[in-house]
């Protein structure tokens, strides 16, 4: 697991700014002003350089040691054992704290894009508890932020909370990542409870070229949905919702917990999503991460993996059968029948992906998502071992 | 490029299923309308940064060549001078930064006399001294961090550097000029426009 923010040294800087760091293929590109890159002196052909280089008009510098800063111009030390902050990430500098945290890490697998932690639901397993409080600055923020993105970047996911909470706000953030990143796809996580009226999902039409909704749908029945969530009439809200963007011409993607009581009923769910979604581009059937409150709620949630394995692949069949796409996350291919491994994806962020010391041996650990790093043995499986070498190829089980 | 390929590979199927005698024309057109809203989400292998931009530097074999449009200036009405000096935008005084500088050049039209116009190719914007010098230093990095020794990255088109130039261009089947051409600045991942 990688640090995403730390204390630092830094002078010069008068309010939270972001920035490009930059090495020198960063600078000969010209694709980001100057003005908001900040030129990275722990690289030792950019310090060969850095005579002529200083005099551009730098936002400021990285340096390993405040020693190396030059004088009268904003720096922060960033040595590598506080952060791992590599050419063409994108860094916040927040003066009144002393802190630095990255806010785009070129090459990750997962980068996000945080809307809100404002939430109209209150789910059983949530990672990321919702607080009730004003966050528009975020719209600002995150389009401050697109601007120095790599242009090649394949994917962004904009997530919270409940995005859509933000209003027009998450028009905009859509309409800008259009502009300045028009190669990104863009996966939005919402419960699409908003977009029930019809106008909200109307709005975008034609906003962005590659845009998907990831929508969770827990169960074929409004009673157990509205348990998962926590809020009454959320299943009818978010049915019209998923209409309403289908008939707005959007990309949905169905994300399901697999949490005990939606794995009991996931036949009935992948059924349900067939007769009644079938435009849906994507299923995605998910471990629980085992944060927020999903720690509260254990023995409400739990089932082990291995437990899953009938319904599992029972449900992906289905699903296969009938032409759904179907992807596994967060699931380690151990605790997974080999039928299932071509559906498992390396789904975890990498800053918070980690394996167990039992992983060391693993034949396929490469191939594998691992698990959360805030996995307890509580939240682990009973199916948790290597794959030795030779096991992997085998289809019969 | 990538869109076009998916699209076509739907026709193509789609007319696959008309010689096999298949009468459902439906299910063939929604399968290419599919296959048009799939090209958003195919992966493109290769963009290459500099596409339909017109470049104003790869005329330039050395940084003095605006010297001798000045001279020009001065038998006619002596309206344009070559700025001779770059003038780095850094003082020691931390300032917020200056807004950032115009993105394209003037057009030509405005900033040289008559006399000077008749002799330019035309059409092509001429860059600023200060945008030429730039881009000279981004050149001169790109081909550092490649391996390859520019000199200094100083904005300077220097022996140095035109033979870095060439030997990139050697070294990656370009055509050997030892100037900034397109190519060139592709494979040097180097945006031509701002």
């Amino acid at each position: 697991m990688h640090k995403l923010d730390a204390k630092v040294q830094l002078d010069g800087w008068a309010q939270p700014t972001l920035l490009k760091v930059t090495t020198l293929p960063e600078f000969a590109s010209g694709l980001f002003p100057l003005e908001r890159m900040v030129l990275d002196l722990r690289d030792p052909k950019v310090r060969t350089a850095f005579p002529t280089l200083s005099r551009l008009p730098w936002a400021g510098f990285v340096v390993n040691d405040p020693e190396q800063a030059p004088v009268g111009r904003p720096w922060v030390a960033i040595p590598s054992e506080t952060l791992n902050a590599q050419p063409g990430d994108v860094i916040e500098v927040v003066p009144e704290t002393s802190k630095a945290a990255l806010r785009y890490r070129r090459g990750a697998n997962n980068n996000i894009l945080f809307a809100t932690e404002r939430c109209n639901s209150f789910c059983l397993m949530c990672s990321q508890p919702p607080r009730d409080i004003a966050d528009e600055w975020r719209i600002k923020q995150i389009c401050a932020l697109t601007e120095l993105i790599d242009k090649n970047e394949p994917s962004l996911t904009i997530t919270g909370g409940e995005p859509t909470l933000l209003g027009s706000g998450l028009n905009c953030i859509i309409e800008h990542c259009a502009n300045v990143l028009p190669h990104t796809q863009l996966h939005v996580l919402s419960n699409g409870r908003n977009f029930g009226g019809g106008v909200l999902a109307s709005s975008f039409t034609g906003l962005h070229p590659a845009l998907m909704w990831g929508i969770p749908l827990y169960g074929d029945h409004y009673g157990l949905h509205d348990y998962v969530v926590q809020s009454k009439g959320a299943f009818a809200e978010t049915m019209r919702g998923l209409y309403a963007l289908e008939a707005a011409k959007q990309r949905i993607e169905i994300r399901v917990v697999l949490v005990k009581p939606v794995v009991e009923h996931l036949l009935a769910l992948v059924r349900f999503l067939y007769r009644n979604l079938p435009f849906v581009g994507h299923v995605a059937l998910m471990g629980t991460e085992p944060t927020g409150f999903a720690r509260a709620h254990h023995d409400e949630l739990w089932i082990d993996p291995a437990d899953m394995s009938a319904v599992l692949a029972e449900s992906v069949d289905y699903l296969t059968r009938h032409d759904m796409r179907v992807s596994l996350y967060n699931l380690p291919l151990c605790t997974l029948p080999r039928s299932l491994w071509p559906y498992a994806r390396r789904s975890i962020s990498d800053w918070k992906q980690h394996y167990l010391p039992a992983c060391e041996s693993c034949a396929v650990r490469e191939r594998c998502g691992g698990l959360f790093a805030w996995v307890t043995p509580a939240w682990t499986s009973r199916a948790l071992k290597p794959v030795l070498e030779g096991e992997e190829q085998c289809t019969s089980h | 490029m990538h869109k076009s390929l998916t699209v076509a590979g739907a026709v193509l199927s789609a007319l696959h299923g008309v010689a096999h005698g298949s009468d459902n024309a439906d299910r063939n057109k929604g399968l290419t309308d599919l296959a048009v809203q799939d090209g958003d989400f195919a992966v493109t292998l290769t963009a290459p940064l500099n596409v339909n931009v017109r470049n104003m530097y790869a005329s330039h074999s050395s940084h003095s060549s605006h010297s001798s449009h000045a001279s020009h200036s001065s038998g006619s009405s002596g309206i344009y001078r070559a700025p001779r000096d770059y003038t780095p935008a850094y003082t020691p005084v931390y300032t917020p930064p200056p807004p950032a500088p115009a993105p394209a050049p003037a057009p030509a039209t405005n900033r040289y006399s008559p006399g000077i116009q008749s002799l330019m190719s035309t059409g092509t914007p001429r860059p600023s001294a200060d945008q030429l010098r730039l881009m000279i230093m981004r050149v001169q990095a790109a081909l550092y961090a490649k391996g390859y020794d520019p000199g200094a990255i100083d904005g300077e088109l220097t022996e140095s550097t035109k033979l870095a130039l060439r030997k990139f261009q050697g070294a990656h089947g370009l055509v050997v000029t030892g100037k900034m051409t397109t190519q060139t600045m592709n494979a040097l991942g180097v945006a031509l426009t701002p």
